[in-house]
């Protein structure tokens, strides 16, 4: 074999070994991560009622600080998806005489899609990064240790209020982006003056909501906090940090949330088809 | 009358803390009894923290038999690992570790009101009252970070004692300390310890150190840690014994 064949090859089997290298390593940050997600739940099962005077206040203060504090965020993406997505919809639909499809339209994209997706991007990047900052940061400073000394289960302590404050955060501001997307979204094409009533207009939307959309919008939201909670926990917590490490951390919790959100996403989209 | 042993070590295998398959010290045997007051020395990476944290059960013994207020710590589920690290002080080095978002009182508070122990109104009696007698009641609404390194140590002992434990552990708490507060320390550890024996339920204290000096007149076990194995010194070494005092502690930090 020649000296440049011999070369490609060996660079061919360094490009494989080091693919194989990472599909290796991202099953086992996946299994990990599973694992971290089992023990949560048992913890939450197990210790939901234990040390509530200390526990159950955090509950409240990751809700105040993913959700309230986001609150006027999400007015404001509910207002620019109004103008941009279903102001435009509603009057290109009723250009073109297909308005019976906006409730349709609305429903698919709206509270189905959009409205969970972009709220779960917009928790991940403003608490899931506080998140992984944070617990990195006691981990690097090793407080961890120090909370098992005091006989204080840091899952118990500092993932399990995450998660469930997370998950009612998601589930609250994804209803609030959806309810003023859908009003400024009409107000929109009133501005536009699309000819379409109030009363039409949501008496389309109430046509097209089933009980699914309901019950699958509310465990949707519910799943992407809990998800945002265990990537953002898991990166920040499960493994040895030291501060210089905290950084791409961070990054490597954007990543991992984004997928998992947008897996979920996926899961859900097959779920639609089948209700 | 014999005392209780409270925490057993049969030919133990000790590990790195940051490196769980490399040994630092070997067939550790060593027996803590209730009212000891024990001082380990050891000259820079001889394995002291690492002893401590394994005879407090904070982490696990490479090898051998270890026992914590009877029972084996690796046979012991999670719930009762947490109720033996209840009974289980422990005072890290360098600052002690205080959690730097809660505030020096909500540190102090924080193990009494998770366990549930007292009442929330019991619980704030007791950090003041803990924190009257270290003389830190101007701190007490501080952040930990805003205290010096050894007004944070100060803050971790008295979190550490806040609750009624039976073994206390110091990792080399006088590292760095100006001499008024290896003064206070000293005559902190001895009247806490009179107490706790006039109350009837004796206190072992175990630190670790690099020199023996400071500890002379209030310890009364002594033990060294050289070439990878604890050796029990059956009276405190003179001068010319003083092998591991020979070599000095590293530089003083921010006292």
């Amino acid at each position: 074999m020649s000296a440049p064949s011999v070369r490609r090859t060996r660079a061919f089997e360094r490009t494989l070994d080091r693919t194989g290298d990472r599909v290796v390593a991202a099953a086992i940050g996946l299994r990990e991560m599973a694992a971290f997600a089992l023990i949560t739940l048992g913890v939450l099962v197990t210790k939901f009622g234990a040390s509530r005077r200390v526990v159950h206040p955090m509950i409240f203060a990751q809700i105040r600080q993913a959700g309230l504090r986001l609150l006027p965020m999400m007015v404001f993406l509910g207002l620019a998806l109004g103008l941009l997505i279903i102001g435009q919809t509603v009057a290109l639909l009723s250009r073109v005489g297909a308005q019976a499809y906006i409730g349709t339209v609305m429903v698919s994209v709206l509270v189905r899609e959009l409205g969970p997706l972009l709220t779960a991007v917009v928790v991940l990047a403003r608490a899931g990064t506080a998140n992984v900052v944070e617990l990195g940061t006691m981990r690097a400073a090793r407080e961890i240790g120090a909370l098992e000394a005091l006989g204080i289960d840091p899952i118990h302590y500092l993932v399990m209020p995450r998660m469930l404050g997370l998950a009612i955060s998601v589930f609250c501001l994804a209803t609030y982006l959806v309810l003023v997307a859908i009003v400024s979204g009409w107000v929109f094409a009133f501005v536009q003056d699309v000819p379409l009533r109030p009363a039409a207009y949501f008496g389309q939307l109430g046509d097209a909501l089933r009980w699914q959309d309901f019950a699958l919008f509310g465990l949707k939201t519910f799943l992407f906090g809990v998800v945002i909670a265990i990537v953002s926990c898991h990166h920040g917590l499960a493994r040895p940090l030291r501060f210089e490490e905290i950084s791409s951390a961070t990054e490597r919790t954007v990543v991992a949330g984004l997928v998992a959100c947008v897996l979920l996403d996926v899961i859900f989209l097959v779920g639609y088809v089948f209700v | 009358m014999s005392r209780q042993p409270l925490i057993e070590l049969q030919r133990v295998d000790v590990a790195h803390e940051d490196a769980p398959h490399q040994v630092v010290l070997h067939g550790v045997t060593w027996t803590i009894a209730e009212g000891d007051w024990w001082v380990v020395c050891g000259g820079p990476a001889s394995g002291k923290t690492a002893l401590l944290t394994v005879a407090a059960g904070l982490a696990p013994a490479s090898g051998g038999e270890l026992q914590i207020l009877g029972a084996d710590p690796r046979r012991a589920s999670e719930s009762e690992q947490m109720a033996l690290r209840r009974r289980i002080g422990f005072v890290f080095e360098g600052g002690g570790r205080l959690l730097g978002r809660l505030s020096v009182a909500e540190n102090l508070a924080l193990p009494l009101s998770y366990h549930g122990e007292l009442e929330a109104d019991a619980v704030r009696e007791r950090v003041e009252a803990l924190l009257a007698r270290a003389e830190l009641e101007a701190v007490a609404g501080l952040s930990p970070g805003r205290l010096s390194p050894a007004l944070q140590q100060r803050v971790a002992l008295l979190r550490a004692v806040a609750a009624p434990v039976r073994v206390l552990f110091l990792d080399d708490p006088l590292r760095g300390l100006a001499p008024s507060h290896v003064h206070w320390w000293l005559s902190f550890l001895s009247d806490l310890r009179d107490e706790r024996l006039a109350a009837g339920e004796p206190l072992a204290l175990v630190a670790s150190a690099y020199e023996f000096a400071p500890w002379r007149d209030h310890a009364d076990r002594w033990a060294t840690l050289e070439d990878g194995r604890l050796q029990v010194l059956p009276r405190l070494p003179g001068p010319e014994g003083r092998r591991t005092e020979a070599r000095q502690a590293p530089p003083a930090e921010g006292a």
